[in-house]
């Protein structure tokens, strides 16, 4: 019973802080964008009518507000089946609604790549600019980081053979290949960010590397976290830690939203961009 | 150092891009030895085709004034600065201005200059 209790709790927190808390920070961060650098100053920064914009914005909030509620209602109809029957959800059940709860997000991102199509199919000037320095991955986080990242993800691998007497069992392979492709999908979006198209065309360059900083840093904070639940897994594999497996996984699902939201509020504040670029009058691009 | 490029320029992009560089290595806003970035970061930041930032840097090359050093990318000539001063379409101009003079004094007509010219350029031998 106390498990359960536990469980709720942390669930909950999950659906308050991925459904509720960052959506409404993001939300607040948009919202204040409108009201401080508003389209008749700033027609740049909005390809379309602001409408669409604030249409857009409740669309978000009501997507979460509905994931919201359906993990409240799926706690309540755990909690009464648990007590009737017996059993419940299972083990990996946070990570799972986890994932969709994160589709707000996902939404918002990839609106954000039809809005940079249409600013740069609106972008009448003639003149383009651009900055005659390398950028490079050393340049925006420490060497330290990455072979932290580099040395967890070999490490991983290697302790996950060695509790499974190198042999590639089922598991062991599954977890090898999905930390793989984790990190070679981070590997190749970082590289994208560092000599990849300039999708936003008005964007100047100190945010770019700006921009390129944050993504790497939140990236190889995302590959440690991962490398090291799956160093947990492989661990409650071979020393059967089963005790607590539904909060661990919720946590790690919390732990990968703050990061992962939570650099894009906090790591890039909006008095640090230069909106300037966005003006009427702005020939630099 | 900001590079600007004017799409709409009579002036060809790739020109734009060398003579913005040299100018850069005159006025020593970058230094000899300094990396410059890949082809495919200046093309992509300046939403230009790859084949006319690799055109600048390959001219560039030829003349001394940036060097491609393998993978580990391209740079500014040691010797950049000397090198940019020299203008290869004015020795060009010079050397041709002097031959056909040359040949003017010597009776040859326009027509047969041009003639001779263009079988010359022709030549696969050359």
């Amino acid at each position: 019973m106390q498990d359960n209790i536990l469980f709720y709790l942390v669930f909950l927190s999950q659906l308050i802080l991925i459904s509720y808390y960052l959506p409404s920070k993001v939300l607040a961060r948009m919202r204040h964008v409108i009201s401080r650098y508003p389209p008749s100053e700033y027609p740049k920064l909005y390809p379309q009518d602001v409408g669409c914009y604030k249409k857009s914005h409740r669309r978000f909030q009501l997507f979460n507000h509905f994931w919201l509620l359906i993990g409240v209602l799926i706690i309540a109809a755990d909690a009464w089946w648990s007590h009737t029957y017996g059993g419940g959800v299972g083990k990996a059940f946070p990570v799972f609604f986890g994932m969709f709860q994160f589709m707000p997000m996902l939404w918002l991102e990839l609106s954000e790549f039809g809005q940079f199509k249409l600013m740069r199919k609106s972008n009448t000037n003639t003149k383009r600019t651009a900055e005659l320095s390398r950028r490079r991955l050393f340049d925006h986080v420490s060497p330290a980081l990455v072979f932290s990242v580099v040395g967890l993800f070999f490490a991983t691998i290697v302790l996950d053979l060695y509790w499974h007497d190198f042999t590639w069992g089922g598991d062991t392979l599954v977890r090898a290949v999905t930390l793989s492709l984790v990190n070679m999908l981070y590997m190749l979006i970082v590289r994208f960010n560092l000599h990849g198209k300039k999708l936003n065309p008005h964007q100047s360059y100190e945010d770019r590397s700006r921009q390129v900083e944050t993504v790497s840093r939140t990236l190889a904070y995302l590959s440690i976290v991962i490398s090291l639940f799956f160093i947990y897994t492989a661990a409650g594999d071979a020393y059967d830690l089963k005790a607590y497996e539904h909060v661990i996984f919720s946590a790690y699902f919390q732990l990968i939203a703050l990061i992962s939201i939570g650099n894009i509020i906090w790591g890039q504040p909006l008095e640090s961009l230069n909106f300037d670029v966005y003006k009427a009058d702005a020939s630099a691009n | 150092m900001e590079i600007v490029i004017d799409i709409e320029g009579a002036t060809p992009l790739f020109t734009q891009l060398m003579e913005q560089i040299k100018q850069a290595v005159l006025s020593e806003q970058i230094a000899p030895g300094a990396p410059l970035p890949s082809i495919r970061q200046l093309a992509n930041d300046l939403d230009l085709n790859n084949k006319t930032v690799a055109k600048a840097y390959r001219l560039l090359e030829r003349d001394s004034v940036i060097q491609t050093k393998g993978y580990r990318g391209t740079f500014v000539h040691p010797d950049a600065k000397a090198n940019c001063s020299f203008d290869l379409n004015e020795w060009v101009l010079t050397k041709l201005s002097k031959l056909i003079t040359e040949f003017k004094t010597s009776g040859v007509t326009d027509s047969e200059i041009r003639i001779g010219f263009t079988r010359v350029m022709n030549n696969k031998n050359l």
